[in-house]
């Protein structure tokens, strides 16, 4: 039986392109390359079958440095992480078998980036909820997200076209947006976002630019 | 407390030291492509692992729990928990 020691650690795909200048070292410190595979390229590391030497934080960080190295470069969509394949050539057969999808996907999002808007609700001493009806809970829980969506309204209004397009994710701790624009309108997004004005006990954070992974629309395999 | 601006965070900034292991989290494990179908790892010296690729996607101390234990307790083929 052949004993593998290692495995691949698999970043993100991109169009197959001029030189991309790569981070020296990936996750736990291990070189990153690229992967031709048909129109595509993809970016991996060797990954130790062994209990990593970094915390996962550290793995986390360093990885997010490798996508946002690239994406600097080139329009990419990032693997959900920790995806590991047994070599390069399962992530190369991978990345052939899907390669005309995942192709026009780079080219409609090229020089695209995604920013994320998180709006959330300051708690300030909300009443004891044993103390409250059921009915009384659901009106403040819909009066909460009401506030919010209106929040992400605003943003969206002051934005206009700058952005192309806008996707709402409702989660327990909020709303968030995610806004894709082009990398061109980035500044004149940042300014017009900057300057609205969110009110008392509703936080606004907005994080970017991210790989436009919420708008990557290919199929479930 | 009054009306304020929102927080802004630019990547590749200096004010991208305030990103939180939160917003990293958020997006290195909650998007992208996922690969489905099954990983064989084999550790030094011991029986080959088998786990469904969705499956470490799902669980990063789960994943990396398997990868580091010589034996486990139990396998997973495809998603499928199998007692030995």
């Amino acid at each position: 039986m052949t004993i593998r020691q290692t495995s691949v650690l698999a970043y993100c795909i991109a169009e197959r392109k001029s030189r991309i200048d790569l981070p020296i070292r990936g996750v736990e410190g291990a070189p990153v390359r690229s992967i031709d595979a048909a129109a595509l390229c993809c970016f991996a590391s060797e990954f130790g079958t062994r209990m990593p030497d970094e915390p996962v934080p550290e793995m986390v960080k360093a990885f997010n440095q490798v996508l946002q190295r690239i994406f600097a470069q080139t329009v990419i969509i990032p693997f959900r992480f920790p995806t590991i394949v047994e070599s390069e050539d399962v992530l190369r057969q991978f990345a052939e078998s899907r390669s005309g999808e995942y192709a026009r996907a780079l080219n409609r999002l090229r020089n695209k980036v995604q920013m994320d808007i998180r709006i959330a609700l300051i708690s300030a001493g909300a009443p004891e909820p044993s103390r409250r009806s059921g009915k009384s809970y659901l009106e403040d829980r819909r009066r909460q997200y009401q506030k919010l969506q209106a929040m992400l309204t605003e943003f969206r209004n002051v934005s206009g076209l700058l952005a192309e397009n806008w996707i709402q994710r409702d989660t327990p701790s909020g709303i968030y947006g995610f806004a894709l624009l082009d990398r061109s309108s980035l500044p004149a997004f940042l300014e017009k976002i900057g300057r609205v004005l969110t009110p008392a006990g509703v936080s606004a954070r907005i994080t970017g630019p991210w790989p436009p992974s919420e708008f990557v629309e290919v199929a479930d395999e | 407390m009054a009306e304020h601006t929102p927080e802004i965070i630019l990547l590749g900034n200096e004010e991208s030291a305030d990103l939180t292991l939160l917003d990293l989290i958020d997006h290195v494990l909650n998007t992208g492509v996922i690969i489905r179908g099954n990983l064989v790892l084999s550790l030094a010296g011991v029986d080959l692992v088998y786990l469904g690729l969705d499956l470490i996607v799902s669980s990063v101390e789960t994943a990396l729990r398997h990868m580091a234990a010589p034996r486990s307790p139990e396998r997973t083929v495809a998603g499928r928990r199998t007692k030995r």
